[in-house]
């Protein structure tokens, strides 16, 4: 990202201490006005505090956070000029739809004749016209999450908040909402802060991301560098699949590194700046990196058998037996040709291109 | 609902059960039969009639029945709202806050009351006015029946309170809403069932209660059931029972709204 984009929330060493439990560890960050910004992590790991301490839920330990360079940290909730979507929705039962809409822009002090043709637009916005003197309870959880969207975009918000919005949608349902969201982010102009355990709904939608375990950012980058370049073995393990293999680097020269896996097992691949010889190191290959074949001739390749192997309709998943008494996670797409399942115990040769492996120093 | 059918199978269950039934609603069906009867004993039957009910209204002590009615109505009434207030406020202040020192025990204390005899509590209050040398009377009764309606009032008031998420007063607050907009557009209308129904079950037992307001009504100031246990010292007679008729239907008809009041809002909650 551009640095000198404008920021929409800066973090600057937060911590946020709940009695002797640290939840956040001196977090910094930075997301930028108009960016779909996203916190990934699982259950607990501190993210959505981090959104509460925005809307002003929580209070900040130490550290600071600003909001287009303001402080605003002494200023209540309802002072901020963030909104929250949260996870439960929180629609107020006893009001229509329309009245949940009209609610923050009423609190605003709008005169009605402001109102009523911005809560319509919000409504059609999402296609809930319809829908408008319909009472929360009388809507289904996809009309639902819709209403709780508008209603806190309405009073156009400086940043929009979104804890977990989408959890309690069924798979199509919530399939169908990221799209959804990701088109009102554009339309609206509004910066979103997406809470959320689910990758897949992190990589989808997200401009960049910021990976958070244990109270901790671990990492923050666009989806595919998250992806490809994970920054370290938490990352790798928590976006997506991978085979994690201890190696020690026992060649090196400018173009080439080898890494030694096991006695007979010695993988080649680049990444090697800043190792030197015999330094240990970890190695990160995604499963659908690697290349199955039965033809044991070609170059480069390692020979394996086949422990498992699992249909899951558009890949099969291969846990393929390799030298040195490792188990690799094979990805094979099902795709344009059509190819037999292989059976356990066959043997096979995989191959991989020198740029998907990835190497961390252990 | 494994256990409920099982325990529907054992022989003789509809037996026990309309048994137990009939023991309990006996008595006040043959009260309301009765309370038709011609015959001026209580026992016989003697054609159908509603003089007994003729007489509470315009008979000797036609008067007297009135102006009990009158003090156990407005004394209900206004024990119910003062002690629905107090209530509410409590449970605000209890379950509405984050946790402090001696929260539970407020809990508890909030609902003590209900468990303890209520002659302890008639013998006690009546003490406490006498050593304050509060007048005995129509406001010595209020003043008891506000007090011992607090508990009774707590009780669905808070239930309701407790039901209510925290996140709709966080969502307010998130839409720029202060404590006061707060309160009265999202608490409030949330809190109305219990409010109500904390209301009835208050109004209720303040116009049934016999014990504290016999110890605390002074002399000459009587409220309905005071009124009828008087009247009745010198015999049942049948206009007692056209009286208790009419009590039970009022206690039925709040008992009613407050049934359907609750099970409208559970619908709610369900969807």
């Amino acid at each position: 990202m551009d640095n000198n984009q404008l920021v929409a929330i800066e973090f600057q060493e937060v911590v946020k201490k709940f009695g002797s439990f640290t939840a956040i560890h001196n977090a910094n960050l930075k997301i930028h006005d108009n960016e779909f910004f996203t916190l990934l992590g699982p259950s607990g790991c501190g993210k959505t505090t981090l959104l509460r301490m925005v809307a002003g839920f929580e209070n900040v330990t130490e550290g600071n956070i600003f909001l287009f360079g303001k402080e605003f940290m002494h200023l209540p909730p309802n002072k901020r000029s963030v909104n929250t979507v949260f996870q439960q929705y929180a629609l107020f039962p006893h009001m229509t739809v329309f009245e949940n809409v009209a609610f923050g822009l009423k609190m605003r002090g709008w005169v009605k004749d402001d109102i009523q043709p911005t809560v319509w637009k919000m409504l059609d916005l999402v296609r809930l016209r319809p829908f408008a003197e319909r009472k929360p309870n009388q809507l289904s959880g996809g009309q639902q999450q819709r209403a709780a969207l508008v209603r806190a975009i309405a009073p156009r918000p400086k940043v929009l908040l979104l804890d977990e919005p989408l959890s309690a949608l069924d798979l199509k349902l919530r399939q169908a909402m990221r799209l959804e969201l990701k088109q009102l982010q554009q339309e609206t102009g509004i910066t979103f802060v997406f809470v959320t355990h689910d990758q897949e709904e992190a990589l989808a939608m997200s401009d960049r991301i910021a990976v958070m375990s244990e109270g901790v950012i671990q990492q923050i980058g666009k989806a595919q560098e998250i992806y490809e370049s994970p920054k370290n073995e938490i990352v790798a393990n928590f976006i997506g699949e991978t085979n994690i293999l201890q190696a020690t680097l026992v060649e090196l020269n400018d173009e080439e590194a080898k890494y030694q896996i096991a006695e007979d097992f010695i993988i080649s691949g680049g990444g090697a700046s800043g190792l030197v010889k015999n330094q240990e190191v970890k190695i990160l290959l995604r499963p659908e990196k690697i290349r199955i074949g039965t033809s044991d001739n070609q170059i480069d390749s390692i020979p394996g058998t086949i422990q498992q192997s699992m249909y899951l309709g558009t890949d099969t998943e291969y846990q393929v037996r390799v030298p040195g008494e490792k188990t690799l996670k094979v990805r094979d797409q099902n795709g344009f040709e059509r190819r037999k399942l292989l059976p356990a115990g066959s043997e096979v040769s995989l191959s991989f291109s020198k740029d998907s492996i990835r190497i961390l120093r252990s | 609902m494994q256990v409920a059918s099982s325990v529907r199978s054992i022989p003789g269950f509809s037996l026990l059960a309309i048994l137990c039934l009939v023991i309990l609603y006996a008595p006040l069906l043959v009260v309301m039969v009765y309370s038709f009867n011609d015959s001026l004993s209580i026992t016989i039957w003697g054609g159908f009639s509603l003089r007994w009910y003729e007489q509470i209204f315009f008979g000797l002590e036609a008067e007297k029945f009135q102006k009990a009615a009158w003090n156990s109505i407005t004394i209900a009434f206004m024990a119910a709202v003062v002690a629905t207030t107090i209530a509410f406020s409590a449970a605000i202040g209890v379950v509405r806050t984050s946790p402090f020192k001696g929260k539970n025990l407020n809990i508890s204390l909030l609902s003590l009351p209900i468990m303890v005899p209520e002659i302890v509590t008639a013998v006690a209050t009546l003490i406490f006015f006498s050593m304050i040398s509060f007048k005995l009377g129509y406001t010595s009764i209020l003043v008891a029946h506000i007090v011992f309606c607090i508990p009774f009032a707590y009780l669905p008031i808070s239930a309701r309170m407790q039901s209510i998420e925290k996140v709709y007063e966080e969502a307010a607050m998130d839409l720029y809403a202060n404590r006061k907009q707060i309160f009265r557009s999202i608490l409030l209308p949330l809190m109305i069932p219990g409010i109500i129904s904390g209301f009835l079950l208050a109004f209720i037992i303040s116009l049934d209660d016999f014990i504290i307001t016999s110890f605390v009504k002074g002399a000459g100031v009587e409220t309905l059931p005071t009124a009828i246990f008087g009247s009745i010292k010198q015999g049942i007679k049948p206009d007692i029972m056209a009286l208790s008729t009419l009590l039970l239907l009022v206690s039925t008809i709040l008992v009613t709204i407050s049934y359907f009041l609750s099970r409208a809002d559970l619908k709610n909650k369900l969807n």
